[in-house]
């Protein structure tokens, strides 16, 4: 894993840059699974960018491997670092708030997610996260890592059955 | 006080660490507030149960918008919650109560019901199945309200533990205002001691300076007391030490002479004797204060003891200090008046005055051989030193030595002067006189050497060796032969003379009848008890006693009186001039007369020329002794006197011969 990260940043910094060029974003090409939406500059649907789940593990997948409140044991997750994903859209806001499937809304600060090094996830303990099971996106941040983040406030952050994030 | 100060530090030190204990305490209690809302999860499971409900009916009336999968988002929603409450913190809560676990077992088995059948579910299904999970909508309720009640009573837990923690905290910050309280009263109480303590100190240094002050007074007094005179109030000879010294090192160093006047009283002694010590202190007290009113600006007047007192002056020349001394000497000579007694009193000056690099003991000494020499020229007189002086006193110090030595060596002789009966010429005895023959100085006269043996307290030494030799001498003479010896002023007072006298008599086997003592006026000057006593005492031994140079002293006559006489010496001085001299033949005439008349014998002495002879002889003098019959000789040449014991004496020797053979 170790020798192959350094490629995946490579090619992940090449897609942001020629992105960046780009200043537009490809369609996806299965069912949407994420809207991104507010203060952004690349988007792939009027003032949307709309991502399908094989566009977002393009963008590189980050693991983390924490202690949570809602399950017993430790859990492995894996998803995509949402400060690339920031930058992979070209987000100019401060916050973001995080709208669910089942309308559960929380605001994030835009900081968080380099300080934090917080992702998106996709899976969790290898398998991808189905709806019945927090998918297929859930804000994950890395509580372990800092005592902090073992609080109210980043676990009301931490929204799962994420469905939309709004720039602002 | 220090173990307060101990006690209170450890209080702090264990208050603040407990302070430490008891905030990380609370933290941890904080935290509890800060956990996950396990009410809001269980009160959203509750909606998202109603939304399914609410979906599905909205499915079966088929209302717009609501699709199959719209109710199947719903439904892995609340299956997703299920999950939830399945684990984690929620889990834990479900486990709890059994009825919880219950429920959501059959929440667990409706939802699988409807995941199963809905695809295949018509409107009446629906139906049915919103009918089966309404009848769970009262205990997911329940759940949600008990899952508050929950939280509400872990909260209250916490809040609980939290208000202790504060008591607690609370006591320890009170208990640290109490330690800091003590601190602030052990420092006060500590101020306050060393404010006494500074009180004390300051009360003991005034104590102290005053006691320094005291003590240089004292010392100032004792200083004073140390180099003055009780008596006078003259500064003494510590002081006139130290001003000495400190005006020759001035003169070195070019500034005025130094010099040193001396003086002391003429007979002093018999002021003192005569009429007291409170008068005689009285004198000094009077001489001391005129002694201050003459001394000039800068001069030191001392009391050096006794009589003797000194004048420190400085940059006068010879002349000039010639003057002053003469000025001194003749104001000090006027009458005191002392205790309603007119006093007169003489002194003599002597002056050393200091020249290139002087020392003060020398200074000094010239001052005092000044003085001597003053003192020896009479009373008035005043001695500046002069290096002649000295030599004269190393002299005499030479002189001193020698004769010391002269005993031992053998340079001493007893020489015998034959004394005649004026009428028959026949000898009737000799007198012993002693002879210093000196190697290198050769004969050296009595006049010079016995004032010398007197001041050196030698005279009774040689005094009883000539006595010896002369008794021992005579002894072996016939026994019609006396033998006169002198016996000095400084002998005669001398306690033991009637001891010694006696010891050599029984040595010599001398009968005392045939010893004569010869003294002279000046024994008598000082007449007392035991001059009269000691006269006696040798009279009732059997000796005679001789007076010596008669005419010569004070008050003869008077003299003549006060003790009886065996013999009377006529002085040389008045032989000398008898046959030229009408005054001197009176006085021989009168002398040998008085003799006569209380019974003393007379002898002239000084007897040169046969005419000297025959007017002692015309006068009535018995006895005549002089170079005329015979001069003084050794005892060798008296060895004719020997040959037989019990010679008569008839058969005289020549004394012409003996005379003219010296």
């Amino acid at each position: 894993m170790n020798f192959i990260r350094p490629f995946i940043y490579i090619a992940l910094s090449i897609i942001t840059i020629s992105n960046a060029f780009a200043g537009s974003l490809a369609k996806p090409e299965g069912k949407a699974i994420l809207i991104v939406s507010g203060k952004i500059e690349n988007t792939n649907n009027g003032s949307a960018a709309e991502f399908d789940r094989a566009m977002l593990e393009k963008i590189g997948l980050q693991t983390v491997e924490t202690a949570t409140p809602w399950y017993d044991a430790r859990v492995r997750f894996e998803g995509v670092p949402l400060d690339k994903l920031m930058e992979l859209v070209g987000a100019k806001g401060t916050k973001v708030t995080a709208v669910a499937l089942n309308d559960y809304v929380t605001t994030i600060p835009l900081d968080d997610f380099k300080k934090f090094k917080v992702v998106l996830a996709l899976k969790r303990d290898g398998n991808y996260m189905p709806v019945r099971d927090k998918g297929p996106l859930f804000i994950v941040y890395p509580y372990d890592s800092d005592p902090q983040l073992q609080s109210q406030t980043y676990y009301t952050r931490s929204a799962w059955q994420v469905a939309k994030l709004i720039i602002e | 006080m220090k173990r307060f100060l101990g006690i209170i530090i450890c209080c702090f030190v264990v208050a603040t660490a407990y302070i430490a204990y008891v905030i990380a305490e609370r933290q941890t209690a904080l935290q509890k507030f800060a956990r996950y809302n396990d009410s809001w999860a269980v009160a959203q499971t509750l909606s998202e149960y109603m939304r399914l409900e609410h979906r599905l009916a909205a499915y079966a009336l088929g209302m717009n918008g609501v699709d199959r999968d719209e109710v199947r988002l719903r439904l892995d929603i609340m299956i997703g919650r299920v999950g939830l409450l399945k684990q984690g913190n929620l889990g834990a809560f479900v486990e709890l109560d059994p009825q919880r676990r219950d429920l959501l077992l059959k929440l667990g088995q409706v939802l699988d019901a409807l995941d199963q059948r809905l695809d295949g579910l018509d409107a009446e299904g629906i139906k049915a199945m919103l009918q089966a999970m309404a009848a769970l909508d009262a205990s997911m309720t329940a759940l949600a309200s008990t899952a508050v009640e929950f939280d509400v009573g872990l909260i209250d837990a916490a809040q609980e533990e939290l208000r202790q923690l504060h008591l607690i905290y609370t006591g320890l910050a009170g208990g640290l205002i109490l330690c800091g309280v003590g601190l602030v009263v052990l420092l006060l109480r500590h101020n306050s001691l060393l404010d006494g303590a500074h009180r004390k100190m300051k009360e003991l240094t005034h104590n102290l300076r005053e006691a320094s002050a005291e003590l240089t007074l004292q010392n100032y007094r004792l200083k004073h007391v140390a180099h003055h005179d009780a008596l006078t109030g003259l500064p003494n000879r510590i002081l006139f030490r130290s001003d000495l010294e400190a005006r020759l090192k001035a003169a070195i160093a070019s500034g005025p002479t130094a010099m040193i006047f001396l003086l002391d009283l003429d007979g002093f002694k018999d002021v003192n004797d005569t009429l007291g010590h409170d008068v005689g202190d009285g004198l000094l007290q009077a001489v001391a204060s005129r002694l201050t009113k003459l001394s000039r600006e800068g001069d030191l007047i001392c009391r050096l003891g006794g009589d003797e007192f000194a004048i420190l002056s400085a940059g006068l020349t010879d002349k000039q200090a010639f003057d002053f001394a003469r000025h001194v000497m003749d104001e000090i000579s006027f009458p005191y008046q002392v205790s309603e007694r007119e006093i007169k009193i003489g002194t003599c000056v002597g002056v050393a005055i200091a020249e290139a690099e002087p020392d003060a003991d020398e200074l000094f000494k010239h001052a005092d051989l000044a003085l001597y020499e003053a003192k020896s020229l009479g009373s008035g007189h005043v001695c500046v030193f002069q290096t002649q002086m000295q030599i004269r006193l190393t002299e005499k110090k030479s002189l001193e030595a020698d004769l010391k030595q002269a005993l031992r060596n053998g340079e001493l002789e007893v020489f015998y002067q034959p004394q005649v009966n004026t009428i028959t010429r026949e000898i009737c005895g000799y007198e012993a006189l002693l002879r210093w023959f000196h190697p290198v100085r050769g004969q050296v006269p009595p006049l010079e050497f016995i004032p010398v043996a007197e001041n050196i307290g030698l005279v009774h030494e040689l005094g009883e060796w000539v006595l010896r030799t002369a008794c021992l001498e005579a002894a072996r003479w016939p026994k019609s032969l006396k033998v006169a010896v002198n016996l000095s002023p400084v002998q005669f007072r001398s306690r033991n003379l009637i001891q010694s006298v006696v010891t050599i008599l029984t040595q010599s086997g001398l009968d005392p009848n045939r010893l004569e003592l010869e003294i002279t006026e000046s024994v008598l000057l000082d007449k007392n008890e035991q001059t009269l006593d000691t006269l006696t005492q040798l009279k009732a031994i059997g000796i005679q006693i001789a007076m010596d140079d008669f005419g010569t002293g004070y008050s003869s006559l008077g003299s003549l009186r006060g003790f009886p006489f065996d013999k009377i010496k006529i002085d040389r001085s008045f032989i000398r001039d008898v046959t030229t001299r009408a005054d001197a033949f009176a006085i021989v005439e009168l002398v040998t007369g008085v003799g006569r008349s209380l019974g003393m014998t007379t002898i002239a002495e000084g007897i040169e020329t046969e005419e000297q002879f025959a007017c002692v002889k015309q006068v009535g003098c018995e006895q005549v002794q002089g170079y005329l019959l015979g001069m003084p000789a050794p005892a060798s040449r008296l060895e004719h006197l020997r040959q037989v014991g019990d010679y008569d004496g008839r058969n005289p020797i020549d004394v012409k011969t003996a005379a003219g053979r010296r």
